[in-house]
């Protein structure tokens, strides 16, 4: 027997199997996958529904913040602060035009700056003096470690040509998403983009580009 | 991507760029203790934050300070009966609905019996409806949603027939209580089992549709519902579904 039995007459119940969908086809009538918008506004209130945008979310935010700080242990304390203040701040969403993401990478995008901000480089000079020949004093504080290829290159953008592409290709965002978070509009957003993969381009050299 | 205006070469810079932004690995530890994390904070929160939601704004607007109080009561303690005669029906129903839509996360599968008379006919069914593991349903504003396999779907019960409706019926209650201005009357009992009469009715076109609902006091569920739909006085239909669930723990 399959996962939805008739047991007594069975006029209706195995006709609506067929329109069931889902892997069990335990369904009836129709069944749509949630739209976003729905699912953002259970998340006010449910647990589980704010686990979903938590899942849709995450790398997508934790990649643009990396990109950004340049270091697993800042970008995860960038992410968590950034999906505890969507938390906090979700009571007072409202559903515009241009749904979740510009709104959670605007969160995003306001913690990358106030995490430069607290941590600007406080090393004095006795610290360098006394430091070790073998140290980096200055990469410490800087938490320039281990940066990745595409860190290192987007440094060489302007800071909004490294928001658009990092926001473009590290974040997933369509250029009307882009342009909600930057305020601006998409034609601006499609040069900044445009120029910044120019400056890439003779980064990378013709070579390499030709990934 | 949509970087068709660019030139061949920035479209291969735009891919190279996008290929390694993606070479960025997630530590899954951290992932899931955010996790963890957030949705502590959010029970917490939503804690905090559950009195503000419409509906309740809407009854503590309309109602008087005693009455409030009471359904406080009753959503801080929703497994405790408030006992002697209901206050208001309002209350009641209020409380029931809260109780449901709490319940139902827990229920695991369910089974319908359903008994229908029309002109003449009757007919019995019964539907047997498991949820496998990991599915779990919903109810929020009046609609149905179901959580598998990380989406969440809403279910409509549009289908015509008696199984087709009846199975998901009972999840219509909560909205109906919220929404609706309900009756509720005497305590009694279903099968042995304690159950508190609530009804409601409604008019489609030129016809009334009277629902009762016997409601488990303790879990919210919905023991039995019977519909009847009358014209002009006169009985079109009535439908009576007896309904059994198997529960996980909340």
């Amino acid at each position: 027997m399959s996962s939805y039995d008739v047991v007594a007459d069975g006029d209706s119940c195995e006709e609506h199997m067929e329109e069931a969908l889902g892997a069990n086809g335990f369904f009836a009538g129709q069944v749509f996958d949630v739209a976003e918008a729905e699912i953002v506004e259970a998340a006010k209130t449910d647990p589980i529904a704010f686990g979903e945008l938590y899942e849709r979310y995450y790398v997508r935010v934790y990649r643009y913040i990396y990109h950004r700080v340049g270091h697993a242990s800042d970008a995860e304390d960038v992410t968590g602060l950034v999906f505890m203040k969507a938390l906090e701040g979700l009571p007072n969403y409202r559903q515009r035009g241009n749904g979740f993401a510009p709104w959670i990478f605007r969160i995003a995008r306001n913690a990358v700056i106030d995490h430069y901000r607290r941590r600007r480089p406080q090393a004095t000079l006795d610290v360098l003096l006394s430091a070790p020949d073998d140290a980096d004093p200055v990469g410490d504080v800087l938490g320039k470690e281990r940066r990745t290829e595409l860190t290192a290159l987007v440094e060489g953008l302007s800071a909004d040509q490294r928001d658009v592409v990092l926001l473009r290709y590290a974040a997933d965002l369509s250029f009307t998403e882009i342009a909600a978070i930057l305020q601006k509009n998409e034609a601006a957003v499609r040069m900044l983009l445009h120029r910044g993969l120019k400056k890439l381009k003779v980064v990378l050299g013709d070579g390499r580009a030709g990934f | 991507m949509d970087e068709r205006d660019f030139d061949a070469d920035l479209q291969a810079v735009a891919r190279r760029v996008a290929y390694l932004s993606s070479q960025v690995g997630v530590d899954v530890g951290h992932k899931a203790r955010l996790r963890a994390d957030l949705l502590a904070r959010h029970a917490e929160v939503t804690g905090r934050r559950r009195f503000r939601l419409p509906t309740f704004k809407r009854t503590f607007s309309l109602t008087a300070p005693a009455l409030a109080v009471a359904v406080v009561l009753a959503l801080l303690l929703p497994d405790v009966h408030l006992g002697g005669k209901p206050s208001t029906a309002s209350a009641e129903a209020a409380r029931i609905a809260m109780a449901a839509a709490r319940t139902v996360p827990t229920v695991t599968s369910w089974q319908v019996t359903l008994h229908r008379i029309q002109g003449d006919t009757a007919t019995s069914t019964d539907c047997y409806v498991p949820l496998p593991p990991g599915e779990r349903l919903y109810t929020r504003d009046g609609a149905i949603y179901v959580y598998y396999r990380n989406s969440w779907y809403r279910v409509t019960t549009s289908g015509s027939g008696s199984c087709a409706r009846w199975r998901y019926e009972f999840l219509s209650l909560p909205a109906a209580l919220l929404h609706q201005k309900v009756a509720i009357g005497r305590s009694t009992t279903v099968d042995g089992q304690p159950v508190e009469e609530v009804s409601y009715a409604t008019r489609r076109h030129s016809e009334m549709i009277a629902v009762r609902a016997w409601v488990s006091p303790t879990t919210g569920l919905v023991v039995r519902l019977e519909r009847s739909v009358t014209r002009g006085g006169h009985l079109i239909e009535r439908e009576l579904a007896d309904y059994s669930y198997k529960q996980s723990s909340p």
